[in-house]
């Protein structure tokens, strides 16, 4: 549904998956490159827009992202970043940063999916396999031999 | 096909393989090879992660964007994590490298050719640091071109051998460069060297040595990159019926298959690229790869090999595409190029690297316009140094690459 406030701003409705509904400034939703094409399909004068990957919980946090991005300038940057980093801070754990990469990723908003890649790449960096194993359950599907097989060709990376 | 006949396919393809090849020493690189599965790389393993609901598994975009951004021992060591994380990080950053190509990086992982029942076929990249050599088609003579048949084999051995046969014969022109893919494929199908057409009939008898994927005298490290689209339907129903001609040699009977050139446009670039060694062993005493090593070595264009770029010859040399090859390459509409880069000397550091040189400038023609897309690259190299033992040699030119690319 896309109702416009007295200051003229149109406001969309988005609907996560576990049917929570977010009522927001088409300027903040459209930094969303997925919703940006659903709205300019007309997807969004039919009711709230559907968003079957995101739960509630992400998906307000995806809002508040897009919001304090739609209200920066470039001149502003270093405090962005300063807000950035905090954001994923609070992001809490890998569990969390995933989910919040995977909506990024379906909503398509690059700022945020680049913000937490980084975030999840600098928290896996220097971990072994088996706690890379253990973040995103990963099943070892190597038998002993192959494991050991594929750890003797990159032997360097182990030392 | 239906899912239940493509199983069969794929269970009799294993069996094949297993049966062919119980003595590879590289089996666990082609298994991860035909075991890659780009649509879930992480799958949750306990019920924590199944009570996640967007993080029921971690889908390879996500994962890219990650390793994207982590140093290069970290994902060294990530290899051994999974074996599909193990193809993804050599899909991502092994074929890159040895291609210098950065738009690999991005290219999706289920593009490729579509079958004329308009199923995926071609599933990406495939990748593996195992082959056979071998002169696999009477006809030929493409020893060294076997190899990349056996690639789009792997890459839809699910599909089960009849359509990968199939599918192929698609792209076979009588005198294109496309045969040595069927007729490779074909042989790594049918260990016992006969392979029969859909309706029984035998149809190609391939001409390989049986002991070279035992005695792992073969090695390589390859991979390749399939970008291909669909091929026209404008022949569908019509593009199964084979055989118009036929070629017998002794024992060898070869049964091309005729189709219309416009069959076998392929809309983009296909790239394949391979690194292959050979033994001095085996040019000695393989009369097949003897045959065509002769030919590579002596330079001498032979019926395909006039399409190559043959740099074979003890010397350095620059790559030259003469004109009869661009002749050839035009009366056939081939769009792409197979450019065999030879290794003279296995201890030559100097060859190997101006292997790779020649290859980045041909790319760099390709991607200035100047020429046809490459089809095939494939780097050879012989010698002591390489048939020590597979892993050996396999690890030998990999460092090779990267330290060069």
């Amino acid at each position: 549904m896309s109702i416009t406030t007295e200051n003229n701003e149109k406001m969309i409705t988005l609907m996560s998956s576990d049917g929570e509904e977010f009522v927001v400034e088409e300027a903040v939703a459209a930094q969303s490159q997925t919703i940006k094409h659903l709205i300019e399909d007309g997807c969004s004068t039919e009711g709230s827009i559907p968003l079957p990957n995101v739960t509630g919980r992400v998906l307000s946090e995806v809002i508040q992202y897009c919001k304090k991005h739609s209200s920066s300038d470039d001149k502003e940057e270093k405090e962005l970043e300063a807000w950035d980093a905090e954001f994923v801070k609070a992001a809490d754990d890998h569990v969390a940063l995933t989910d919040l990469m995977m909506a990024a990723n379906f909503l398509d908003i690059k700022g945020l999916l680049d913000l937490v890649a980084q975030t999840l790449a600098n928290m896996i960096t220097g971990k072994s396999p088996e706690e890379v194993r253990r973040m995103w359950n990963i099943k070892n599907d190597f038998t002993p031999e192959e494991a050991e097989k594929v750890r003797k060709e990159n032997q360097w990376a182990f030392e | 096909m239906s899912s239940s006949e493509k199983q069969e396919n794929t269970s009799s393809m294993e069996m094949k393989h297993n049966n062919t090849r119980a003595h590879d020493n590289n089996r666990l690189l082609v298994d991860q090879a035909k075991s890659t599965n780009t649509d879930q790389l992480v799958m949750p393993t306990n019920m924590a992660a199944a009570a996640a609901p967007n993080r029921s598994c971690l889908p390879p975009d996500i994962l890219e964007e990650i390793l994207d951004l982590l140093p290069k021992k970290s994902i060294e060591r990530f290899r051994s994590v999974s074996k599909s994380l193990f193809s993804l990080l050599t899909i991502k950053f092994t074929l890159p490298k040895l291609l210098h190509y950065p738009c690999i990086t991005n290219f999706p992982p289920s593009c490729g050719v579509k079958s004329s029942d308009d199923k995926d076929l071609f599933t990406g990249v495939v990748f593996s640091e195992y082959s056979g050599g071998g002169d696999i088609s009477p006809d030929y003579e493409s020893s060294s071109f076997g190899v990349v048949g056996e690639y789009l084999c792997f890459s839809h051995s699910e599909y089960g051998y009849k359509d990968t046969i199939w599918v192929m014969k698609e792209y076979c022109n009588e005198a294109s460069w496309v045969p040595f893919i069927t007729y490779s494929t074909l042989r790594f199908t049918f260990p016992h060297q006969h392979c029969k057409d859909r309706e029984g009939r035998v149809e190609y008898v391939c001409d390989f040595i049986p002991g070279s994927f035992k005695d792992g005298r073969f090695m390589m490290l390859q991979f390749c990159l399939l970008s291909h689209s669909s091929t026209t339907n404008s022949n569908q129903g019509k593009k199964h019926v084979a055989s118009s001609s036929k070629n017998t040699e002794g024992t060898k009977t070869v049964e091309t298959v005729c189709l219309p050139t416009k069959t076998t446009q392929p809309k983009h670039c296909w790239l394949v690229a391979a690194v292959y060694t050979v033994g001095e062993d085996d040019f000695a005493k393989a009369p097949a790869i003897k045959g065509g090593a002769s030919r590579c070595s002596g330079g001498r264009p032979v019926r395909w090999r006039a399409k190559l770029v043959d740099t074979h010859n003890n010397s350095p040399s620059p790559p030259n595409l003469n004109t009869d090859n661009q002749q050839i390459l035009n009366k056939h509409r081939v769009l792409a190029h197979v450019a065999l880069l030879y290794v003279s000397h296995p201890k030559s550091a100097f060859s190997l690297r101006i292997c790779c040189h020649q290859f980045r400038k041909l790319w760099q023609r390709f991607e200035m316009g100047l020429d046809e897309p490459i089809l095939a690259v494939v780097v050879a190299a012989r010698g002591e140094e390489a048939t020590r033992t597979g892993a050996t040699r396999g690890r030998w030119l990999q460092r090779w690459w990267r330290v060069w690319w």
